[in-house]
This record gives structure tokens, C-alpha cells and sequence, in this order.
């Protein structure tokens, strides 16, 4: 490959690989709604490459997990308890 | 249908109406009041309940509409998104490194990831998810806690919550990168 076009390939690579903000919230964002094409290859060719990035996406999946068994638990068993005196006044107001 | 029955609601439904608006305020006196305000509102409008959908349910979306209200009214300080502008750099700065804005070392850790779904489902886990998910700040919690709680679509939670598009998605990274750094450190102490 002649120099010049070698050059552009490279920093394009090198562009794409800065960024993890970037590449990681596109990441989170693409679980739920489809990305444009361009910004879809760049942010897969990103954690392809980034163990940083694709930790991340990995840790991101597990605290969904536990985030929606947490929220589900929360209808059943409510982790904060409101006051007995709150409870009794409120009793009294629905009589 | 079984007709509401408001002399029960306290004891049924208080704790559970209390932790909703307690995760979606976090101050303790102000989840209190939407409670009250919820069963007043609920008890002068039992003629209108249609029993289409449970008393749980019902009550919920009642709150759910004082919370909103809640914040439409509290509109002392920075807009939603004037402070996530406000507080890029921030929080760049504590999660990045470099011009480049790559994560910083600490990325790297996997108590999170070597955990089987079972520990992180289970009381031990979750209770340090409680923790950390309290520690979010306020104006983000709201908004997260609207798409894992209420499991609402972004279009709703951007109306309700007055925020554009692209900020939701900018909350809900941010939400999520503090949250993973806040379990991994519980993970560390455990």
C-alpha cells in the first residue's frame, strides 16, 4: 500500500480506537434501538480491539441482570419502610 | 372485581408506594408526602376506579403522576439537561483518562463480571446494588429508575421527564458507568 493512502488507513484505525466514550455508550445505546450502519461497524471494530470497552459491555449485561431482579423484588419485598407513626396518621386520614 | 378497600391499603401497599418514591426522590420526608397525597387522591376518586387494572397498579400510576408533578414543580436549580452539560467534564475527568478518553485502569476489574447471575441476583449483591443505586445523584436516579423500574420506553421518560433524546442516552451511560464503579468497589470490600 503506497505511503500516503497507508497514512489515511491508519489514522482512521487510530481514530476509531480513541474514544471509549464514545465507542462504549454507542455500545449500551445499540442494546436497545438499532445505530446507523457507519457508527455500527465503528463502535463493533472498537471493541473488537478495546478489552476495556468489551469489559465494560460485558459488566454493563451483568448489572442488568441484577438491576431488573433487584426492581422485581422491590413490588414484593419493598426494601425502605415508611415511619409507624406516618403509617397510623395515614390510617386515620382514610377512615 | 373486588372493590378497592381503603382501610387496607396502609398496610398492604405504604412500604411498597414508600420505597417507589423514596428511590425516585430520595428524601425521605418528600416520598412520605406523595404517599399521603396518593391514597387522598385514590380515596376521592374510588367512584372512578373501573377495576381495570389491579389496586396496586392503580395506586402506582397515581404516584407515578405525583412524581412527575413532583418534579415539574421543583424546577428550582439546573434543568436536567443544563446539568448534564454542566457536568461533562466532571465526569469525564473521573472516569477518563487522556485527550483520547480512554477508560481509566480500573475498568479492568471483574468482580462483576466472574460473578454467576445467581450471586448477582442474590440478597448479598443486591444489597450492595441498593447502596450504590442511592448513591447515583439525584437528578440521574429519577430517570434511570424510570426505565428499570417502570420499564418505560425512552419517548415516555424524555416527555415526563422534559429531557431531549440524545441526554437520556448520555444519563443512562453515565448512570450505568457509576454504578459498575460503585459495585466493583463494594466488590472489593466484600
Amino acid at each position: 500500500m503506497p505511503g500516503k493512502e497507508r497514512s489515511v488507513v491508519v489514522n482512521y484505525f487510530t481514530k476509531l480506537m480513541q474514544g471509549c466514550e464514545a465507542a462504549s455508550s454507542l455500545a449500551l445505546k445499540h442494546k436497545e434501538e438499532p445505530l446507523p450502519f457507519r457508527k455500527l461497524v465503528e463502535m463493533k471494530i472498537h471493541l473488537l480491539f478495546c478489552s476495556c470497552c468489551s469489559n465494560f459491555v460485558k459488566q454493563s449485561e451483568k448489572i442488568d441482570i441484577s438491576l431488573n431482579g433487584f426492581f422485581q423484588q422491590v413490588s414484593e419485598e419493598p426494601p425502605f419502610t415508611a415511619g409507624t407513626d406516618f403509617k397510623a396518621m395515614l390510617k386515620e386520614k382514610l377512615k | 372485581m373486588t372493590p378497592p378497600d381503603p382501610s387496607k391499603w396502609v398496610d398492604r401497599y405504604t412500604d411498597y408506594l414508600f420505597s417507589y418514591a423514596f428511590f425516585k426522590t430520595g428524601n425521605r420526608e418528600d416520598a412520605e408526602d406523595l404517599v399521603q397525597e396518593t391514597f387522598l387522591s385514590a380515596f376521592k376518586s374510588l367512584p372512578g376506579f373501573k377495576g381495570n387494572s389491579t389496586e396496586k397498579t392503580w395506586l402506582t400510576s397515581i404516584l407515578k403522576n405525583k412524581i412527575i408533578d413532583y418534579y415539574r414543580k421543583k424546577k428550582s436549580g439546573l434543568s436536567l439537561d443544563e446539568y448534564l452539560t454542566a457536568t461533562t467534564d466532571q465526569f469525564e475527568n473521573s472516569y477518563f483518562t487522556g485527550a483520547e478518553r480512554h477508560f481509566k485502569a480500573d475498568i479492568q476489574s471483574n468482580f462483576i463480571t466472574e460473578s454467576p447471575d445467581a450471586w448477582l441476583l442474590g440478597k448479598e449483591f443486591q444489597k450492595f446494588l441498593e447502596i450504590c443505586l442511592m448513591n447515583l445523584p439525584m437528578k440521574i436516579r429519577a430517570v434511570f429508575t424510570a426505565k428499570y423500574l417502570d420499564d418505560e420506553k425512552p419517548e415516555t421518560i424524555c416527555k415526563e421527564y422534559s429531557i431531549t433524546p440524545s441526554n437520556y442516552w448520555v444519563l443512562l451511560y453515565r448512570a450505568k458507568v457509576m454504578l459498575r464503579e460503585c459495585l466493583e468497589k463494594k466488590g472489593v470490600l466484600s
